[in-house]
């Protein structure tokens, strides 16, 4: 199936009737590429391709999936213009394509339409009701007629599967999620889907299913001996089944629990690294604290030192002011009173500054009159001293602001370490929670119990597995000696004849099948390994250290050079990539050869292995449809890669005041 | 069997040396590709028990054409 060109009307935020999109290709250039932002309807065309179809199927997963209704997708505008004119209006997606079937290449385009009628509520509210549907399979004759053909699952299974789809037309998450430890049942899925094993395993059932059938109607009809030996072969054959589909439940139960025991392994492995990573960063954010706290202290002393370092701005008036206390002194203004230390020097000596002794007691007349003048003098000289103590600061002023200055610039510089001190500690702390981010934060006691629980259930199934299989072998014994004895009787009547005979065909067939089945599961499993390794290693270069194996139970497995399994060690890049090898090699041996559409392949992918991705992606199909956002995914590394391979390539406009997405071809 | 229906399927088949058998799983084949899908719902039985009456139904003819065969050497 190769798709040749889409036609859209009013789905989503493409409004009206959009012209023809071109999506043909040719070996020489198997790409179509569509660049638009969030929200610029590459996601809506990605639906429209799988609505044009699929139809009501789609319908159905859109509610599951995205909980949208199909006629969410009414254009706002159209919806709002069919309401005020109180007109019914249509929806629809027309999507041409090519189909190499039995009777060779011939064109076909499927339809699907609704027409809707507009409803406004009291609040004034517009919503759409389905009036109509249609869907229009045609093939375009040679001559150009249009003949519509049945539009049956069988004609879409063979172009392709609905339950196979989402395996080629698919998102950045699926390729996230296939690669992940403890996937197993989604591989396993995606390989019983794609590879047919599931058609081969379903004929197995009911073919045993229809032996029991007939069983049923031989027993009817036989009578005395014979009917108690068919209801005996009959039963015996019901019990095997169940004893089939309990082993294979058992299986499966095994298999969720070697999941979920990977999964919790995978976490303690992580777990140490987690510690380490918490203990580096509690040792940050000490060292974090105690710088914001020198820094506190230094801005502090900075405060002081400026306060002092501000006095030069006042350096002329106080240069003045020391001058003018200098020419006082020089006068004898200052000190002009005698000091209250004189009177007190002469007392000690008890001898005045005539050369007059004394005793410096009360009664003494020169002593007397020295305290009268003491008196006198008292608290006059204060003042004074003020002046002159403020005259030595002044000179001493110079000396202070020029030290201030050169402090203040040693604590800046301090400040300024810090401050960049302080910078790589968050970003350090940062980069540690984003690999926090990344790894489980969980109890390893709890993660251990988990574990130990699910072990002990494992056993549990082991036992019970063994004497399933054990009672099948019997079964199987009996069975034999049962129809051994009905085949002796059924001789005698034609009419149990007959249904033993359908009944042991169908058995025969249904063990042949069941036989065959497991060699076809293991060849299926070694070619889409071998072409998983062969793509994986297109895509990665740095993964030639790594082989990659896909187990007897369907694990995606990585192993390094020493056989270690090394699934949780890839970065996300090479993950993924393995992811995308691992579609591609379903999607060969599948032989289907769909166009793989795939919405946003490199919106997950590290930026690293952009190039190999886009230098591997135009040789993954015959036809491969990428949406991609500007910059992120279309980007200097992809473009040349991409370009070159690429028959159309489309920019997506989206006008946000009439929320309508225009798509231009880029020439 | 369409073309691109049987794709690897054919493997199987070309395994089944009966010939008998082989038709059976054909036509098992086939009625399993035209259900496939996402909803597990009414399984055309029918067309399985059809196949199987098929086959047998040859296998019953080829059992009575035997005895008139070694009739006719005896004539």
């Amino acid at each position: 199936m190769k798709l040749q060109r889409i036609e859209i009307e009013n789905f989503a935020s493409y409004y009206a009737k959009s012209d023809p999109i071109y999506l043909d290709t040719d070996p020489k250039k198997p790409l179509i590429i569509f660049i638009g932002g969030t929200g610029f309807g590459k996601t809506s065309l990605f639906d429209a391709i799988n609505w044009a179809l699929y139809g009501e199927e789609y319908e159905s997963d859109l509610l599951k999936v995205k909980e949208r209704s199909i006629v969410d997708y009414l254009n706002e505008t159209a919806l709002s213009e069919a309401a005020n004119d109180d007109v019914r209006l249509n929806m629809s997606v027309t999507l041409y394509f090519e189909h190499d079937g039995d009777n060779g290449l011939k064109e076909y385009y499927i339809k699907q339409s609704l027409l809707l009628q507009p409803k406004k509520d009291k609040e004034g509210s517009i919503s759409a009701q389905i009036v109509d549907r249609n869907h229009n399979l045609k093939e375009i004759t040679p001559q150009g007629d249009h003949e519509t053909i049945p539009y049956t699952r069988t004609f879409l299974d063979e172009i392709l599967p609905n339950n196979v789809k989402s395996y080629f037309l698919f998102d950045g998450d699926r390729i996230h999620n296939l690669a992940k430890p403890g996937n197993s049942q989604e591989v396993q899925d995606a390989i019983y889907r794609v590879v047919d094993l599931e058609i081969v395993r379903n004929a197995c059932e009911h073919l045993q299913e229809t032996a029991i059938w007939y069983g049923k109607r031989a027993a009817k009809s036989a009578k005395g001996e014979l009917g108690e030996v068919e209801n005996a072969y009959s039963q015996e054959l019901k019990f095997q089944n169940d004893l089939k589909t309990k082993i294979g439940d058992i299986k499966k139960e095994r298999q969720a629990i070697k999941d979920q025991i990977e999964l919790i392994d995978a976490k303690l492995k992580d777990l140490p690294e987690t510690k380490t990573l918490q203990e580096r960063k509690n040792q940050l954010n000490k060292e974090l604290n105690q710088n914001r706290e020198n820094q506190k202290v230094l801005k502090n002393q900075m405060r002081e030192e400026a306060s002092k370092a501000f006095l030069g701005l006042a350096n002329v008036p106080l240069k003045e002011l020391r001058d003018l206390l200098k020419e006082k002194r020089a006068k004898g203004e200052i000190p002009k009173h005698i000091r209250e230390t004189f009177f007190q020097d002469l007392f000690d000596q008890e001898e005045c500054i005539c050369g007059t002794e004394f005793v410096a007691k009360e009664g003494n007349p020169v002593y007397d009159t020295l305290m009268i003048r003491l008196a006198s003098e008292k608290n006059r000289s204060a003042e004074e001293d003020q002046l002159i103590d403020l005259y030595h600061v002044l000179n001493n002023a110079e000396s202070i602001i020029s030290n201030s200055r050169e402090e203040l610039t040693i604590k800046e510089d301090g400040v300024i370490e810090l401050e960049k001190e302080e910078k790589s500690l968050v970003y350090q702390i940062q980069e540690i929670d984003a690999e926090l981010g990344e790894l489980p934060i969980e109890d390893v006691t709890i993660l251990m119990s988990d574990r130990k629980k699910r072990k002990d259930r494992d056993d549990e199934l082991i036992a019970e597995l063994s004497t399933k299989q054990e009672e099948r072998i019997n079964s199987e014994k009996k069975l034999k000696e049962l129809d051994d004895e009905r085949k002796a009787l059924g001789k005698k009547q034609e009419e149990a004849g007959a249904q033993h005979l359908r009944s042991e065909l169908a058995k025969q067939a249904g063990d042949v099948l069941n036989t065959l089945y497991d060699d076809f599961a293991e060849k299926s499993r070694k070619t889409v390994e071998d072409l998983t390794i062969e793509e994986f290693k297109q895509f990665v270069i740095s993964s030639s250290g790594y082989q990659v194996a896909l187990s007897k139970d369907y694990s995606l497995e990585v192993l390094d050079s020493n056989g270690n399994r090394a699934l949780q060690r890839l970065s996300m890049g090479q993950s993924q990539c393995l992811s995308l090898a691992f579609i591609t090699a379903i999607s060969r041996v599948s032989r289907k050869n769909p166009p793989l559409v795939i919405d946003m392949p490199f919106s997950r992918l590290d930026h690293s292995v952009h190039a190999a991705v886009s230098q591997r992606l135009p040789n993954l199909a015959d036809q491969t449809i990428l949406f991609l956002i500007p910059e992120v995914e279309w980007n200097k590394t992809t473009q040349p890669n991409l370009s070159k391979y690429a028959k159309h390539v489309y920019e997506m406009y989206f006008d946000e005041t009439m929320r309508q997405t225009t798509i231009t071809e880029v020439k | 069997m369409k073309r691109n229906n049987i794709g690897r399927l054919e493997e199987v088949l070309n395994q089944i040396e009966d010939e008998k058998v082989r038709e059976i799983v054909r036509g098992v084949f086939k009625v399993e590709i035209s259900y496939r899908s996402t909803e597990r719902v009414n399984f055309p039985w029918q067309r399985i028990r059809d196949v199987i009456e098929g086959v047998a139904r040859t296998s019953q003819l080829q059992l009575e054409d035997k005895p008139h065969a070694n009739e006719a050497t005896k004539n």
